[in-house]
């Protein structure tokens, strides 16, 4: 079984990425936008490191979508 | 604190296999039904075809996905929203990063991605620099101009990802690359292995000095096959002092391959980020045993723009017999990429690949790296020239090195080939792919 510390990754990633979308939602400065934009981009990356990963080394069915 | 593990990533890299095949079908599914959604081009090919995403339930149903190739994408490219047309995903303002094929087999594929897929690319990339022993503690200078071919552009961010040092080595020419390592004592380097052993010939013939003494300790290959060629690796290992590692990528796929500091005789396949098959070059029919060679077919689960599901790259490989002792659970290509089904071409009748021949003349320490070959047609019959380049200690024993470079010709390739001995230094150099195989004949 993968370190149990990665389930709490695992969601530490999805609040990170709630954030970041709420961030990108909550004005329309541009330097707040396309940051939060970025960093939604490396918090996919986390994602198909380790929730996808813990997704398949646990059983669950689906795993999320691209993008 | 540089952690201390030899994985970039363990829960993907030692995943059991069955799990791993799990996660790669529904990865997928995932972007087969992305690509149908989301592409004019995936949608019309899908629809020509018969297939629809639902019926990819099981690997048994791989077939039903209809392979795409770099003419689809040329087709595509040609209609609206330019320049990336039917095969764009995505709407052209989250675009953020262009590149192009080289254009060596027709015009030139157009290649976006968006930050994230830019992001993914140096994410491939890190899975590959770790590997290898890249770490923070490396300076590594990258001698390629940086420009619309993708290239080592990934791997520059990939580096920076890692923690490493990058120094852009860009318009600067070869010897003022050189003496920017030798000045800046970099530890590390990318590059074709063409220009690699270039770079080595010119710090010894214009600045004097043999390029093992500039301190380099790893070199990354890529661009062309060359470093799993093992005299190829050879050469350039002792010519830098260096360990050599082979990498394997594509504008279109992604980097895809590489080779661990155990060195499996061949790259490990990420198969947490790709999809590989082999086929049979002529049926498409699965080979799946290893040891036999078929046409490696690509695709990247995770690109968003511009995704390659099923792309035939022509490329040649086969699966290696055993696993790696490094503890990664990846499959490894033996040999890594072994050739183009392209060049594989009959020639007096037999199957001739080019790769054969390299295998030859950088095995013989009597020759330089350079060489070229050609066929041409003389009268009704094939004939082959190999260029080599005698090195001016062996000058004396030319007819020696003729017959033995003859002998392991035949033994390799089963062919005569018609030999030339030019002056070192005469045949042409590259910096980036070489073109050293010419098919002059009618037909070709």
């Amino acid at each position: 079984m993968p370190d149990p510390n990665l389930k709490e990754a695992a969601s530490l990633i999805q609040n990170l990425r709630a954030a970041a979308i709420r961030l990108r939602e909550l004005t329309e400065i541009p330097a707040v936008v396309r940051n939060a934009e970025r960093i939604l981009a490396s918090v996919r990356m986390l994602e198909l490191n380790v929730n996808e990963a813990l997704a398949v080394l646990e059983g669950e069915e689906s795993l999320a979508r691209v993008g | 604190m540089i952690p201390t593990t030899p994985y970039w990533n363990p829960l993907l890299e030692t995943m059991p296999r069955e799990k791993l095949s799990e996660l790669q079908l529904a990865k997928l599914k995932r972007v087969v039904r992305w690509g149908y959604e989301r592409s004019k081009l995936y949608r019309r090919l899908y629809e020509e075809a018969g297939f629809h995403p639902e019926e990819l339930k099981g690997w048994e149903d791989i077939a039903k996905v209809p392979m795409i190739s770099k003419e689809h994408y040329r087709q595509a490219q040609a209609k609206e929203p330019w320049p990336y047309g039917e095969a764009l995903c995505v709407p052209l303002e989250e675009v953020t990063e262009y590149h192009q094929t080289s254009g060596t087999t027709g015009q030139p594929v157009y290649q976006p991605d968006t930050w994230q897929d830019w992001e993914w690319w140096s994410e491939c990339w890190s899975y590959i620099l770790w590997a290898m022993g890249f770490r923070p503690t490396d300076r590594v200078f990258l001698p390629f101009g940086y420009n619309v071919f993708v290239a080592f552009w990934a791997g520059h961010y990939a580096a920076e990802k890692l923690g490493c040092e990058v120094v852009a080595g860009g318009i600067l020419n070869t010897e003022e690359r050189l003496l920017k390592i030798k000045e800046l004592r970099a530890t590390a380097l990318m590059g074709t292995p063409t220009y690699m052993l270039n770079m080595a010939e010119t710090c010894q013939k214009k600045l004097g000095f043999p390029a093992r003494e500039l301190g380099i300790k790893k070199i990354i290959c890529a661009g062309e096959p060359g470093a799993s060629v093992e005299g190829t690796k050879k050469r350039i290992g002792e010519a830098w002092g260096a360990e050599v590692f082979d990498h394997v990528g594509a504008t279109e796929v992604g980097g895809w391959a590489y080779e661990c500091t155990h060195h499996p005789g061949g790259v490990h396949v990420n198969e947490a980020m790709f999809l590989v098959e082999l086929v049979d070059v002529q049926t498409n029919a699965p080979i799946e045993e290893p040891g036999k060679m078929g046409k490696i077919v690509l695709t990247a689960f995770d690109r968003q723009a511009q995704p390659c599901i099923r792309f035939d790259t022509k490329d040649l490989g086969m699966w290696a017999e055993d696993q790696c002792t490094c503890g990664r659970t990846f499959a490894v290509l033996k040999g890594g990429v072994l050739g183009r089904a392209d060049h594989l071409t009959k020639v007096k009748g037999v199957l001739f690949s080019p790769l054969a021949v390299e295998e030859v003349v950088r095995a013989l320490p009597e020759l330089g790296d350079e060489y070229e070959l050609v066929v041409t047609k003389k009268g009704e019959v094939d004939e082959i020239i190999l260029k080599v380049e005698l090195l001016p200690a062996y000058e004396a024993q030319k007819e020696r090195v003729r017959e033995e470079l003859a002998r392991q010709l035949r033994l390799k390739t089963n062919l005569n080939y018609l030999l030339e001995f030019h002056p070192p230094g005469s045949l042409p150099r590259y910096e980036q792919k070489a073109k050293r195989f010419k098919d002059l004949r009618p037909h070709a």
